[in-house]
């Protein structure tokens, strides 16, 4: 338990520190994710993409610029991937649901 | 005697491993990242639709095989390819997404063509107020379905500037940094002519909830208002109307769709057009 606490500590540590922005511009790519719907429609890119960003705080808090740097990197691909299936998807969704409503138009005007 | 070949071979065959494997070649995810490149440099959808985030995977690629000549190390041509891999598919499905999106307009394009209800009046329209912006639709029963074209722009063609959802941030009536340049370029127009007016045309999704979704769509108006009034435009050259969402552009039945309602276009007129009452 302490040792949760204290690693919960240090990760919140790695955010309110002066966080990299390469890691600043993961954080927004992975919100710009979440707000597209990835979690049910591209669950593995988001994942991937959380993992990569945790992954580079840790690096940073030990100081391994490099690293951390490509893992933030890494982890802003994978959140835009994740994005653009989920665009991809609803957009593909949503002309399926303009087709349908197409074929049925001239039955509501004739309401 | 016949044993000799293939035994030989065999140890050909180790030694070769073993010189392959001092040096740790990282050509599993290069080769990745070639056959996603080369897939989304074929696919017609993404030189249509996605060019710039083709252009950025296959200079990832370039500098992953430029990191190989340069013998650099085996961290660097991995990550590169990484991001090569990753861009491409990015590319694809940016392809896959504004191919549908593109289709989705050329349906209501051709529903359009039926009969519209009739455009707002831009003229006598008080700039600020939006309550007497908003028409009164008769009937509720299509509003959940049918897709209206946005009241025409006193006749006049494209906006000069449409902001979508994503240009707003978090409590939805803050405008993101990266819309800037956008109303930049409008405040230009205006500075370059002085008798250019402009007019936003601010909508919302259904929010079922006629006064909500005008109050939205003017507040998010009168951010735009105040963006250009603080590049030195004359607020009196400036209209304002907050449709509410009497004009979707998409279905409202689905978040992208409610996204996609979620707009102000900006109209830059000629000055003869009366704009402002």
């Amino acid at each position: 338990m302490a040792r949760l606490c204290w690693l919960l500590v240090l990760l919140s540590a790695a955010c309110a520190a002066d966080t990299p922005a390469a890691q600043l511009a993961a954080q927004s790519a992975i919100r710009d994710a979440e707000s597209a719907g990835a979690a049910e429609r591209a669950p593995a890119e988001l994942a991937s993409a959380r993992n990569h960003l945790v992954r580079a705080q840790i690096e940073t808090r030990q100081r391994r610029e490099d690293e951390a740097q490509f893992l933030a990197e890494r982890a802003e691909a994978d959140a835009r991937l994740a994005a653009a299936k989920s665009r991809a998807a609803s957009a593909e969704a949503e002309l399926g649901n303009v087709r349908r409503e197409g074929s049925g138009a001239g039955d509501r005007r004739a309401r | 005697m016949k044993a000799l070949p293939p035994l030989a071979a065999t140890l050909i065959a180790l030694a070769l491993c073993a010189c392959g494997s001092t040096p740790p070649p990282p050509t599993g995810g290069l080769e990745r990242a070639r056959t996603e490149v080369q897939s989304a440099t074929a696919d017609p959808a993404v030189r249509r639709y996605a060019q710039p985030e083709l252009d950025s995977a296959q200079d990832a690629f370039a500098n992953a095989e430029m990191s190989v000549r340069r013998k650099l190390d085996a961290r660097i041509i991995d990550h590169w390819a990484y991001l090569a891999e990753r861009r491409a598919a990015i590319a694809r499905e940016t392809g896959r997404q504004r191919r549908a999106e593109a289709e989705i307009r050329a349906a209501q394009i051709e529903r359009a063509q039926q009969p519209q209800p009739p455009p707002v009046e831009a003229a006598g329209l008080p700039p600020a107020t939006s309550s007497t912006a908003e028409r009164t639709t008769s009937g509720t029963a299509d509003r959940t379905t049918a897709t209206r074209a946005a009241p025409a722009a006193t006749a006049s063609a494209a906006p000069a500037l449409t902001l979508g959802d994503d240009q707003f941030a978090g409590d939805g009536a803050t405008l993101k940094p990266e819309a800037a340049a956008g109303i930049d370029r409008v405040a230009r127009l205006l500075q370059e002519d002085p008798a250019r007016m402009a007019r936003i045309d601010s909508h919302s999704e259904d929010m079922n909830n006629r006064s909500r979704s005008i109050e939205f769509s003017g507040r998010r108006a009168e951010v735009i208002r105040g963006e250009l009034v603080r590049r030195g435009i004359d607020p009196r050259r400036v209209a304002v109307r907050a449709l509410g969402d009497s004009y979707p552009v998409a279905s409202n039945e689905t978040a992208l769709g409610r996204q996609r309602n979620r707009r102000v276009d900006v109209y830059v007129v000629a000055g003869g057009t009366s704009v402002q009452p």
